[in-house]
């Protein structure tokens, strides 16, 4: 610059040359040149311009200053620099900070601000020869701390007209500047370090100061969904988010945020999580399939894993396409499954009942099916929910049952005629109402041990011969050491002898205790049975030999005590609804009786079974 | 009053537990009737059939030894020999093609199951 001032022709100005120059003019100009403050010199009354390097970027793209006129230079805002200059050249000194001046320096009206003093050159005498200015150029600083303004005004505005909790942070977070709590927080008014302590629950604290410090690395938003002490004490949910103001070089000068109250939600998404987490148990626990469907497009959405078991297959096949479903139904049960399936679509709650059959072993399988109308808020159906439940032994034990029930009703009426006929024949061979009572309670207890014999087994079950001889003989005390039994155990008898069989024995027992071996002491009662494997009709035979020894018999032609029913059960009943030999003889020392029966093909099995 | 309600009239009697076909062949014969049987199984039941002259009426226990008689049934009503049943069974365990047939449930009033022998016997012969 001093070379150029050296170079300028000053001699064509009103300065004239350099060499001529006053003392007073060389001295302000080398002042000038030397300051690396911002300054330019304003010379005389023409206001001839003398500036400076560091004066330059005031200038901007003006044309050349050095020598022309100041009030020419800044023709623009001469306006409003002309009486700061006059009263500059009065002798009065100037000082303005930011004053805002509409220049043109870059080919265009601009907006500039600059903290300047204009001051007074002086002659030794006091008479004031030019002006120093002094300028900061501060356009840059007003413009930013104008659009901080701006912005902050603009927050307010949008704080104001939100429900947010608001707050101001420092750049670091280590100080919160302030929070309008509206309500949902505590308010901080002034600013405050201790702010982790009022708001953040402790466990929290990690995860918000890693958000924060992203946030700060990165100078971009924080953003976060993390508990916060409410007012109130209690525990809330906020979603919370903040942006920092920036300076035009980046510097973080605050951060402005706004923190929603999400409690509410938070709850809802809990107890939905919590109620998923319920449904999904109770489902993978049922024993019974659990499944959704669109009710638009009848597309299956979930399928519990009980499907798997009940199905046959794996619960995600069955997923999508109804036909996946359907192709698994039998086809005479298909249609009416489908129309039922359509019931629910409409808005009905059905129970329906078909077959299918089951890929994982090709069994046939009865399902019951409960579909059920889901609906949407407002009230439409949007699914359909089905309980799939494999009835198939439910059936099978219905049809079981329907058996045995019918099978029980046979039993029982035909147990009424017997007893009828059992009355009558009793009666007919009573003396009088006394005996009739002794001999029928005697006989009905008979035919009710054989009952509770009989109800003691099941189908696959049978009632061996030793059971039904110790459950005569068990009524009987001290007469026991006379009687020998021996034979197998275990020869099954066929359930349809086993009534009529117990009463003969139970005749032949009571006749021996009455007048035969059991009546008499020095009398002994030795029953023997073995089996006799198939014969030509292809069934085993049971032979019991019934011996009774040493009893004294009543004179011969007297008419045989006792003795009638019985026989005839043995001699008559067993051969007619047994298909059994029999012999009954009145030995010289008692009763010999021989029954010979076909039995039950079934403990040969088992015999060999046991074997 | 019974004593000539079946005289000269054969009845078939079938059931297989001996205290009831013994009660019901007396009974039978008490009102004048012979007694074909009695039998306790379907295979002395059809043997009888097969080989004997034809009965005027038949009792037939539905539940022979275990088994259902259906054979000794359809036997009757082919060769035309009316019969009734006795049963413990409700009315609906019996297939349909029975649904004619009278049934007696036990325990049977025999009187009853007398009378109820000659009205079937009456009605077939009206036919």
């Amino acid at each position: 610059m001093a070379r150029r001032i050296r170079s300028h022709d000053w001699a064509s100005t009103v300065l004239g040359p350099v060499e001529a120059w006053s003392s007073e003019l060389r001295f302000a100009a080398a002042f000038v040149l030397d300051t690396s403050f911002p300054t330019a010199l304003v010379w005389g009354p023409n206001l001839v311009t003398i500036y400076n390097d560091a004066f330059r970027p005031i200038l901007g793209n003006k044309p050349e200053a050095l020598g022309r006129s100041f009030a020419e230079v800044w023709s623009e805002a001469w306006a409003e620099i002309g009486p700061i200059a006059e009263r500059a050249l009065a002798g009065h000194s100037t000082y303005i900070e930011e004053y805002p001046l509409l220049i043109n320096r870059a080919g265009k009206a601009e907006q500039a601000f600059f903290t300047f003093s204009f001051s007074p050159v002086r002659a030794a005498d006091g008479t004031v020869l030019g002006i120093i200015d002094t300028v900061i150029e501060r356009t840059a600083a007003v413009r930013s701390r104008s659009k901080l303004r701006e912005n902050e005004e603009r927050f307010r505005a949008f704080v104001t007209a939100s429900s947010d909790v608001v707050y101001r942070m420092s750049p670091d977070w280590s100080q919160m500047r302030q929070l309008d709590g509206r309500g949902f927080l505590a308010d901080t008014e002034s600013a405050s370090e201790g702010w982790v302590d009022t708001y953040i629950l402790p466990a929290d604290r990690p995860t918000v100061f890693a958000a924060i410090e992203r946030a700060i690395r990165g100078r971009e938003m924080f953003q976060l969904e993390h508990r916060v002490r409410r007012v109130d004490g209690g525990v809330g949910w906020t979603l919370s988010r903040a942006v920092p103001m920036l300076t035009d070089d980046g510097r973080i000068v605050e951060w402005l945020g706004a923190a929603s109250d999400i409690s509410v939600r938070k709850r809802a998404e809990a107890a939905l999580r919590e109620s998923e987490e319920r449904f999904a148990q109770f489902a993978a626990s049922s024993s019974d399939g659990l499944w959704i469907r669109d009710a638009a497009t009848s597309q299956m959405e979930y399928v519990s894993s009980a499907i798997q078991m009940i199905y046959g297959v794996a619960p995600e096949t069955l997923l999508g396409d109804p036909e996946r479903w359907a192709a698994l139904i039998v086809p005479d049960d298909r249609d009416s499954a489908l129309q039922h399936l359509e019931q629910a679509r409409r808005g009905e709650a059905v129970v329906h009942e078909f077959r299918i059959l089951r890929p994982s072993d090709g069994e046939q399988r009865w399902i019951r099916n409960t579909d059920f109308p889901l609906h949407d808020a407002q009230g439409h159906v949007q699914r359909v929910g089905g309980i799939a439940e494999d009835v198939t032994e439910t059936k099978r034990l219905q049809e079981r049952q329907g058996v045995l029930v019918a099978e029980l009703q046979h039993r029982t009426r035909n147990l009424m005629a017997v007893v009828r006929s059992m009355a009558d024949k009793t009666m007919a061979r009573s003396t009088d109402i006394s005996d009739f009572q002794a001999r029928f309670s005697d006989r009905l207890a008979a035919l009710s041990r054989v009952q509770g014999l009989l109800s003691r087994v099941d189908e696959w079950d049978r009632v061996t011969f030793d059971a039904l001889i110790d459950s005569e003989l068990a009524a009987l005390d001290g007469e026991k050491d006379r009687i020998t039994l021996r034979g197998p155990k275990g020869v099954a008898l066929r359930s349809s002898t086993v009534q009529t069989f117990a009463l003969a024995l139970h005749e032949l027992t009571t006749n021996a205790l009455k007048y035969g071996a059991l009546a008499q002491p020095q009398a002994r009662l030795d029953i023997a049975w073995h089996l006799e494997h198939a014969q030509k009709d292809g069934r085993p035979w049971l032979h019991v030999d019934w011996r009774e020894r040493g009893v004294r018999m009543p004179t011969m032609g007297v008419a045989p005590q006792g003795g009638g029913s019985g026989r005839e059960l043995i001699e008559r009943a067993l051969p007619y609804q047994l298909g059994a030999r029999t012999t009954y003889i009145m030995g010289e020392d008692g009763v010999h009786c021989t029954v010979s029966l076909p039995v039950s093909e079934r403990q040969s099995l088992r015999e060999r079974a046991g074997a | 009053m019974l004593e000539r309600l079946l005289a000269g009239l054969s009845v078939l009697v079938i059931e297989d537990e001996y205290y009831l076909a013994d009660e019901l062949s007396n009974a039978v014969r008490a009102a004048g009737g012979a007694v074909l049987g009695p039998v306790p199984s379907i295979e002395a039941a059809l043997d009888l059939l097969g080989h004997e002259a034809n009965p005027d009426a038949a009792v037939l226990d539905v539940n022979l030894g275990g088994e259902m008689a259906y054979p000794v049934a359809d036997a009757l009503l082919s060769r035309g020999v009316p019969f009734l049943f006795t049963t413990g069974y409700d009315q609906a365990a019996l297939p349909r093609r029975y649904a004619t047939v009278p049934r007696m449930e036990k325990p049977v009033e025999t009187s009853m199951l007398l009378r109820e022998l000659r009205l079937l016997i009456d009605g077939s012969a009206q036919v």
